[in-house]
């Protein structure tokens, strides 16, 4: 069955592998839905890109919540990456809709992210 | 539509953005239940939680 | 595959909850349910933690399983680096995670 799954990331450190996660459902015919909150995406690299093209060609979607970010990471995850701007209404209406929700990974940071971790 | 919200941090549960997606929720006529996993200890807390999960139609366990 | 609506689906993403999973999959238990498990990423790292063979012990081969690729990429060697003995059945891809929303009943992630 074509399930219809909608990831939710908050924590900038989780959001590569959500977006791989995501795909690997993609590939058993589901459709993923991923919303990202509040972070500015990774440094583009080829693997991530290509995550988000397989995921889209899947007919799947990966979302930036923007009314939780700020201007930085709005316009870097919109311009940049190309992310499909989302409300939280939207985002509700998504899990209304969705068959399985899916949390993904620890709660957004409150720091700013070192550069140690890159 | 029955939705179990799980919070996995009270943060969480207590940030603007997840306390306005619930209101939304309830809007649209959700029923919303709710378990603070971060203050589950006995094995009652735990056994609630089964129930609740195979109580509600969806769950969203939040970060 | 059919869905068992007495299985419970666990997506562990997360390193900090192996209490809360151990409690979760007795409390399952007692209500006479039914777990499948899949640790993805960061979670990988719960492999080690002490309480893990616990967990190993009351899930059947099957039903529990970790993300190799991620295993690998958190800096582990699943060759010399395997404590809780997991079997090649048990080091898996996302497409278990496929599996648990295939074939259980209701859902939950750590």
């Amino acid at each position: 069955m074509s399930y219809k799954i909608c990831f939710l990331i908050g924590n900038k450190i989780y959001i590569s592998d959500g977006i791989r996660s995501a795909l690997g459902l993609s590939v058993e015919n589901m459709y993923t839905y991923t919303y990202i909150f509040y972070q500015k995406m990774p440094t583009k690299t080829s693997y991530l890109e290509d995550n988000l093209y397989w995921i889209r060609d899947l007919e799947g979607e990966v979302y930036a919540v923007t009314e939780t970010m700020d201007e930085e990471a709005k316009n870097f995850n919109l311009e940049e990456w190309g992310l499909v701007e989302a409300t939280l209404e939207e985002v509700v209406e998504r899990i209304r809709e969705s068959d399985f929700v899916v949390g993904y990974g620890l709660p957004p940071q409150t720091v700013q992210i070192p550069d140690q971790c890159a | 539509m029955k939705i179990l919200c799980v919070y996995r941090h009270k943060a969480v549960k207590e940030s603007s953005e997840v306390k306005k997606i619930i209101e939304l929720l309830k809007e649209k006529g959700d029923e919303i239940i709710e378990f603070d996993l971060f203050l589950a200890q006995s094995d009652n807390d735990y056994d609630r939680l089964i129930d609740l999960i195979w109580e509600a139609d969806k769950t969203i366990s939040w970060w | 595959m059919a869905k068992d609506p007495d299985k419970l689906g666990i997506f562990v993403t997360t390193p900090v909850h192996m209490k809360q999973l151990l409690n979760i999959v007795e409390a399952a238990y007692r209500k006479g349910k039914k777990v499948k498990i899949f640790l993805t990423y960061k979670a990988v790292h719960l492999t080690l933690h002490s309480d893990f063979i616990k967990l190993k012990e009351m899930v059947p081969e099957e039903d529990l399983a970790i993300c190799l690729a991620t295993y690998i990429c958190e800096g582990h060697d699943p060759e010399h680096d395997n404590p809780a003995n997991l079997t090649s059945k048990q080091l898996r891809t996302q497409a278990f995670h496929g599996e648990i929303i295939e074939e259980c009943g209701k859902y939950l992630v750590l």
